[in-house]
């Protein structure tokens, strides 16, 4: 029955709503709109499996859901309920599953900022109240007939768990989306939203609610340069991220980093990489380049071989130039696709590494190869931490080219390792975990707005979450009288004060020279009086003295 | 919460709970119909209604929908086209737009060698292209990925 009762639970919320305090906890709840007998309400007896006590096929189906939706809920603390309308029914082919949020909202009171668009969810959370009564928050409707693994375990084998696809998206629903047009550079109805203000194009430094629908068009093929800009994401990526970008260099005058697509057989690059000049492959059949018969032995002793997609498999092509004397392999692409995809498969064999370029940067070369040699390195950037950008070192959303709409700019980029819950490939390594040091998507949901304090600096760009925000200085018991203005990076004087307390525990003259130090700052700028630091440095010595 | 209270919500839950039981308020329309549940209490006039109440219908006809009717649904549903969205003005400045049932993001999933699948999400045309792709490799006119992603890979195909 638990059908009944969360629809009970859903319609006595609602009703309620008016009399629930503005602050209290929400939940996340699913609103099951099945009808008797099918999908959560399908009664064909199943077996608890990994974590779930379901014996139906629907309680299975429904617990997937609460449980995906308690973790969210667990994660993101909502002020309000959020109505999750959610059904199992037949989809489109190998279509496994749809949410998304149902209206979005703007100008409520509680929002970040003006005239930006957030998701009905979080609208409601920071507007404390349900801003359309009634109606869901985010709709989800998932595939009746697919082989789902309902266990919360991980231990899903060859079916497919349903867990970390339901996850993800309500995810979408809760805030990871923009509502742009991608092809088109337009924003919804003109106006801006809450993802677009994070979205930075880091080649021309704009973000994508400042750019004209030109730039935005183009900012979307502007492949690995679009990255999130929110401070709290910034904060996390190197709790999450590992080290260690897969590179292609044409050395030369001016060095020229390629996009690249790593093999999935043959040896890893390594940081000392790989060098040598490009040979391209002539297998001396039909198409010559494609490397898909023999080729001469020793024709490719020492180089790097370059060949074209097609025809054969990449294992054939990259084994031919192995037994050619290759020692590495660029396979460009036969098509425009830019992140260039990686080589699939699997020989033992293959002891060389190779990956794919792209289709013009495999023309460039080929070019180049006509009047000279070319010299490239194939390795691994550990400066770099796989999934943030060359330029400022943020956390790249995929940017596609061509653009990919949905796929695009609305997921972190497929480079991140470890792998995120929200990359557009729902990985089989991933876990339940929403927060670092496994995920990113908590940060990400932090920098929108969902943790907001309400300080008038927007969280994205707030260095003090949950600020001290009572009027004056209180530093332990002590009324310093000081006015506890917020600054313009989102702390209070009081959030500095107590960032010398946890920088110096037990160390109560380290302590007092550091509050000594940036009262003074403050002072000099006018920010506080001569005597408002006279009241702080009080407090702080009563306070060092207690402790 | 006074005692009161508690008891009103007890029989409100009570009779939202028959009502739910009785299937009619359950039922929801189309995808962009997103209405929550209502609390409505069985009548008997349902009862002489011969004809299934339009959301029944609605979930009837969805039951066996055709491939070019879930094609289509999906079209709508990822669609990122504010044409025939509007923008609502609420009281004390607030605005809001129905997304309709657009904006949807869809998990797809592709065949992989090993008898799994290789899940992705997408939206828009790619949406559309990405499931006819992997209905293509479901049918086997497309190769099958070969490999499901792990810590390192992406979904990469054993392609030609």
């Amino acid at each position: 029955m638990r059908t009944f009762i969360y629809g009970v639970v859903a319609a006595a919320t609602m009703a309620l709503a008016g009399v629930s305090s503005a602050f209290a906890q929400g939940h996340i709840i699913i609103v099951n709109v099945n009808a008797p007998g099918v999908g959560f309400n399908d009664p064909t007896p199943a077996a608890p499996v990994g974590g779930n006590t379901g014996t139906t096929l629907g309680e299975q189906r429904l617990n997937v859901f609460a449980f995906a939706a308690n973790i969210w809920e667990q994660t993101l603390q909502p002020r309000t309920d959020i109505f999750v309308i959610a059904q199992f029914a037949p989809l489109g082919p190998n279509v496994l599953g749809s949410a998304g949020a149902t209206s979005v909202f703007r100008n409520f009171q509680g929002a970040e900022y003006p005239d930006t668009w957030y998701t009905s969810a979080e609208a409601d959370h920071l507007a404390g109240v349900d801003l359309n009564p009634g109606f869901a928050d985010i709709q989800a409707t998932f595939a009746t007939a697919f082989p789902f693994y309902f266990g919360f375990d991980g231990n899903e084998g060859v079916l497919t768990d349903l867990l970390p696809v339901v996850l993800h998206e309500l995810g979408h629903g809760l805030g990871f989306a923009n509502f742009a047009n991608e092809q088109t550079g337009t924003l919804l109805q003109g106006g801006k939203d809450i993802y677009s203000q994070y979205t930075v194009d880091v080649t021309t430094n704009k973000l994508w609610n400042d750019m004209t629908d030109a730039e935005r068009q183009a900012s979307a093929i502007n492949v690995r340069k679009v990255s999130w800009s929110g401070i709290n994401v910034q904060k996390d990526v190197p709790k999450v991220l590992s080290p260690g970008e897969p590179f292609v260099r044409i050395n030369g005058a001016s060095p020229q980093l390629l996009s690249f697509g790593t093999a999935a057989f043959g040896a890893a690059l390594t940081p000392a990489g790989i060098t040598g000049d490009v040979a391209l492959v002539n297998d001396g059949v039909g198409a010559t380049t494609d490397a898909c018969e023999p080729i001469p032995a020793g024709s490719l002793t020492g180089k790097i071989a370059l060949l074209d997609r097609g025809v054969c498999t990449f294992v054939v092509k990259v084994k031919n130039a192995q037994d050619a004397g290759a020692i590495a392999v660029l396979a460009a692409d036969n098509v425009l696709a830019d992140p260039p995809a990686g080589l699939g498969g699997a020989d033992p064999t293959i002891t060389i590494p190779s990956g794919r370029i792209t289709l013009p940067a495999g023309n460039a070369i080929k070019a180049a190869l006509a009047t000279g040699t070319v010299n490239v390195t194939l390795g691994l950037d550990l400066s770099i931490l796989a999934g943030t950008d060359r330029v400022k070192g943020l956390m790249m959303v995929a940017a596609l080219n061509p653009v990919a709409l949905g796929s695009s700019i609305s997921h972190w980029d497929t480079a991140a390792t470890r792998n995120q819950l929200m990359e557009p490939a729902i990985n089989v390594d991933l876990t339940s975990t929403v927060t670092p040091p496994i995920d990113l998507t908590s940060s990400q949901m932090t920098d929108i707005g969902w943790f907001s304090d309400r300080d008038g600096v927007p969280d994205g760009v707030d260095n003090c979450i949950g600020s001290d925000t009572r009027p004056t200085v209180i530093i332990g018991t002590c009324n310093s009288k000081a006015g506890n203005d917020v600054q313009a990076n989102g702390c209070t004087i009081a959030d500095d004060v107590d960032q010398c307390a946890i920088d110096f525990p037990k160390k109560p003259l380290h302590y007092l020279a550091c509050v000594a130090h940036k009262t003074d700052a403050l002072r000099v700028q006018r920010v506080i009086t001569a005597r408002e630091q006279v009241g702080i440095l009080t407090c702080t010595i009563l306070n060092g003295l207690q402790h | 919460m006074s005692s009161q209270l508690r008891v009103s919500r007890t029989l409100l839950a009570l009779g939202v709970g028959l009502a739910l039981m009785s299937g009619a308020a359950l039922a929801q329309d189309k995808a962009a119909n997103v209405q929550l549940p209502q609390q409505v209490l069985p009548t008997g006039a349902e009862d002489a209604v011969a004809a299934p109440a339009p959301a029944a219908r609605s979930l009837a006809r969805s039951a066996t929908p055709s491939q070019e009717e879930l094609i289509q649904q999906l079209v709508k549903m990822t669609s990122e086209s504010d044409e025939g969205l509007t923008v609502e003005q609420r009281a004390n400045g607030v605005e809001a737009i129905n997304l309709k049932g657009q904006f949807m993001s869809v998990a797809i999933a592709t065949p992989a060698a090993n008898g799994g699948y290789v899940l992705g999400c997408a939206t828009g045309e790619d949406a559309v292209a990405h499931a006819k792709h992997a209905q293509a490799v479901e049918a086997g006119k497309e190769p099958k990925v070969l490999l499901r992603p792990t810590a390192k890979q992406q979904p990469v195909l054993e392609e030609k």
